[in-house]
């Protein structure tokens, strides 16, 4: 009960800031001066992204307050949070210290100033929704598990990654026959995706090879990644072409280390395991998805945080529960 | 629940940061000194304020970062796109902000 109300009285400090904003800041402001031209003609849901917009025209009939904006986001915040509580439950762990974690960690400070935060949130919430009904009831939650992801990937397109995330945890913690099978094709329509996207944004001025963008954007996920461990130097923009080539490549090779970490801590650690294949299975896609003029930014970390949310809170109850060690 | 609260403390403090414009982009130039974008950005910011003078001493360091070795080339060639429109943009707003200031002394 204590934790909760830290959790709660932090929040709130947290919220209050927020609704501080005078102004849209960032892709707010320039959606918001734009709001008639962001929605026209008619939104639609049949797209994804859909939901978002549909969120904003609805929002917009009301008005374009700049910390109505914010409050939206904060309360989408509070429910992605709840609902990661609810999974850290499910799987024994401490649920207050997974909603603390993701609704008090400075990284998700972008998610709920910006826009394109919203859209991250909506794609964690049906992520998270999805986690939750599977975990909940196998079959009938596969069903439901399709809705939430559907309704997430209207949110943004990220939420294609529960069709992995979701099974990969089912196989982590609740072994059933076909997890294994539903993560691999999980995995296979999300690579497939991510072939059939990586030529978004491209244009014919930017000319980067293959090799300088996957190294440059090592370089900037993998500062979001040690700011998520320790939260210090924040920007909305940072310096990603001065890093050193040093640091990518350091990186790069991090991050594949990572990767090659997983197989020996599954036996071992699992939950160890779980969480950096969670945040490593949110974030590699992006590495090459991600358009020529944008490096991975703070917002695009939200649901990796969810990952270490639940991670955090099975640390705290490790004395608990230990999976397969 | 200490690392929750020093959670809470930078997150307070960074939610602040994104108040509006200027101090999310001035703090963006503060941690990207030598990156073209977050000065420009704060150039809008100052001009839809009013801030003349700020905008043009930002303006006035925004040649350094573009001529950066680092910043690619595309980057460079939208920043000094950008810069000039910015740098008429905000002899044109000055101008009739000292318009305004003249005829309302007389």
């Amino acid at each position: 009960m204590k934790g909760w109300l830290l959790v709660g009285i932090c929040w709130a400090a947290v919220s209050a800031a927020h609704l501080q904003t005078t102004q849209g800041t960032y892709e707010d402001h320039v959606q918001m001066a734009g709001f008639d031209s962001v929605i026209a003609p008619a939104p639609t849901i049949l797209r994804p992204r859909g939901l978002t917009r549909w969120t904003l025209w609805a929002q917009g009939r009301s008005g374009t307050s700049p910390a109505g904006m914010r409050l939206s986001n904060l309360v989408l915040m509070t429910l992605v949070a709840g609902m990661t509580g609810v999974v850290a439950f499910q799987l024994g762990w401490t649920p207050w210290v997974a909603t603390g974690a993701l609704l008090l960690h400075p990284l998700a400070t972008e998610t709920m100033a910006t826009l394109s935060g919203r859209a991250e949130l909506l794609a964690a919430l049906g992520v998270v929704l999805a986690c939750s009904v599977v975990l909940w009831r196998p079959w009938l939650g596969t069903l439901v598990a399709c809705l939430a992801l559907g309704l997430g990937v209207l949110g943004k397109e990220t939420a294609a990654l529960g069709l992995v995330l979701v099974p990969w945890t089912v196989w982590a913690f609740r072994p059933r026959r076909g997890a294994r099978l539903a993560c691999l094709v999980g995995a296979t329509v999300v690579a497939l995706g991510v072939v059939l996207y990586q030529h978004i944004g491209s244009t014919s001025l930017i000319h980067v090879s293959a090799w300088e963008w996957l190294r440059l954007q090592a370089g900037a996920s993998f500062r979001v990644l040690t700011i998520a461990v320790l939260p210090l130097g924040q920007t909305v923009d940072a310096d990603v072409d001065g890093f050193l080539w040093i640091y990518t490549v350091g990186a790069l090779l991090t991050l594949g280390s990572l990767v090659w970490l997983i197989g020996p801590l599954w036996q071992t650690h699992r939950w160890i395991a779980w969480m950096v294949g969670w945040v490593l299975l949110t974030i590699l896609p992006r590495l090459v998805l991600q358009t020529p003029k944008s490096y991975f930014n703070e917002h695009q970390f939200t649901l990796a945080l969810v990952g270490l949310a639940l991670g955090l809170s099975a640390v705290v109850s490790r004395p608990q529960v230990l999976p397969c060690s | 629940m200490g690392l929750f609260l020093i959670w809470t403390v930078l997150s307070v403090r960074y939610a602040l940061v994104w108040q509006n414009e200027e101090t999310l982009w001035r703090w963006a130039v503060g941690h990207a000194p030598d990156k073209p974008r977050p000065h420009l950005q704060l150039a809008v910011a100052l001009l839809e304020r009013h801030q003349w003078l700020a905008a043009q001493a930002v303006l006035d360091d925004t040649p350094r970062t573009l001529a950066q070795p680092t910043v690619p080339a595309w980057d460079r060639a939208e920043g000094t796109q950008a810069m000039g429109q910015l740098r008429v943009l905000l002899s044109r707003m000055a101008g009739t902000g000292v318009d305004a200031l003249a005829r309302a002394s007389r």
